[in-house]
């Protein structure tokens, strides 16, 4: 080989060195983490509720109808293994009078979201002690808004041993209670 | 003197013929050139990110923000009428499913920059570990761009599949290797 040719058979030996290490490079690696963390929210879809016993004056005073009011309550649920979650309820207070006792009736979820709904429990009558009013429920949602979710349909009822002697009539005109609504998980 | 001219005459006259002679020379080197198949790709930035599967609202469904920080770059010279394609699939996963239970993972690419035929994005597709999918097609001749924000980004998206929403479970970070390969269409 010439002299002069060096330089150029070292060219070609560069270039085709460097394009067949540069071929290698047909595949690319991305590497992704994933994770889902454990969730359970819930909301209640209405302001306060206030009630009476006893509506209008005078001659016109009766007694009011047993329903309080109604309010919608939409959750979100991520459950860890297979434990499923549930939503307890209880009176914060103890303003309620003992001769009234408030039922809390809860329906079906109407279907508006996806996943393991919970399933209502049996009428309730509210107490200072948790109750369970939706349970086994897995992972799901329920939509958000009114008629989203489970409605709650609260009920008062004057018990039998109701004495105006002891409790006057307007003690009983206006009631504030307050309602605790609390998402137990893994239970 | 004369005979001293004429000698140096001769010698000049001798000089230039060489000259001459040397210059008409040709000299002829037959080489050739090769283009090379060449068909190159990376992922850049090609750290790891994560992806979270979150509620922000009481009532909402689970979602993921989606991840677009990475661009595929790729340079390519394929033979005559030949197109190529990039294929992706999962290739490893501390997971058997390769995402987490009730998810699928799904990615997109848009291309931001391109000289020549980088090729055409395929819509949204679902990444398994069991089967290739077509990201990208009909790449020819041609190269992204190699430069941050070069090429084609790609958006990852951790979802929810809605048939199978009930079998969410809430899981520990999981880690997945997604590999890309271009190679020649048939």
């Amino acid at each position: 080989m010439k002299i002069r040719n060096i330089p150029i058979f070292l060219l070609f030996l560069f270039l085709t060195t460097t394009i067949f290490a540069q071929n290698k490079e047909n595949a690319a690696n991305m590497p992704i983490q994933m994770a889902i963390p454990p969730s359970a929210k819930l909301s209640m879809l209405s302001s306060d509720l206030r009630f009476s016993i006893f509506e209008g004056e005078g001659n016109k005073r009766k007694l009011a109808s047993s329903v309080i009011d109604s309010v919608w309550i939409n959750y979100s649920s991520i459950i860890e293994n297979n434990n499923p979650n549930s939503i307890c309820a209880s009176l914060s207070s103890e303003d309620l009078p003992a001769e009234i006792a408030i039922k809390l009736t809860v329906k079906p979820d109407v279907g508006a979201g996806n996943g393991q709904m919970g399933i209502p429990s049996e009428p309730i009558y509210l107490s200072m002690f948790p109750q369970p009013i939706i349970t086994n429920i897995g992972s799901c949602y329920t939509g958000q808004g009114n008629n989203m979710g489970h409605l709650l349909i609260f009920n008062w009822v004057l018990k039998s041993n109701y004495d105006p002697e002891i409790l006057p009539e307007e003690q009983l005109s206006n009631l504030h209670i307050k309602v605790v609504y609390t998402f137990i998980t893994g239970e | 003197m004369r005979k001293t001219i004429f000698l140096c005459l001769i010698i000049v006259i001798n000089v230039l013929y060489t000259v001459k002679v040397y210059a008409d020379t040709i000299i002829t080197y037959n080489f050739s050139i090769n283009v090379y198949d060449v068909s190159l790709i990376r992922i850049n930035p090609s750290t790891t990110f994560s992806l979270n599967l979150l509620s922000s609202q009481a009532g909402g469904s689970m979602s993921s923000v989606p991840n677009n920080s990475t661009y595929l770059q790729l340079t390519s010279i394929p033979p005559e009428n030949v197109t190529r394609k990039i294929m992706a699939k999962i290739q490893s996963s501390t997971n058997s499913n390769g995402v987490p239970p009730g998810t699928k993972l799904t990615l997109h690419a848009e291309k931001i920059s391109g000289y020549g035929d980088v090729g055409i994005p395929a819509p949204e597709i679902k990444l398994s570990l069991s089967s290739n999918e077509l990201l990208i097609d009909n790449i020819a001749s041609g190269y992204t761009g190699s430069s941050s924000g070069q090429g084609f980004i790609l958006y990852y998206t951790l979802q929810v599949d809605p048939a199978t929403y009930s079998q969410l479970r809430s899981t520990q970070t999981i880690s997945t290797v997604v590999v890309y390969t271009i190679s020649n269409n048939p």
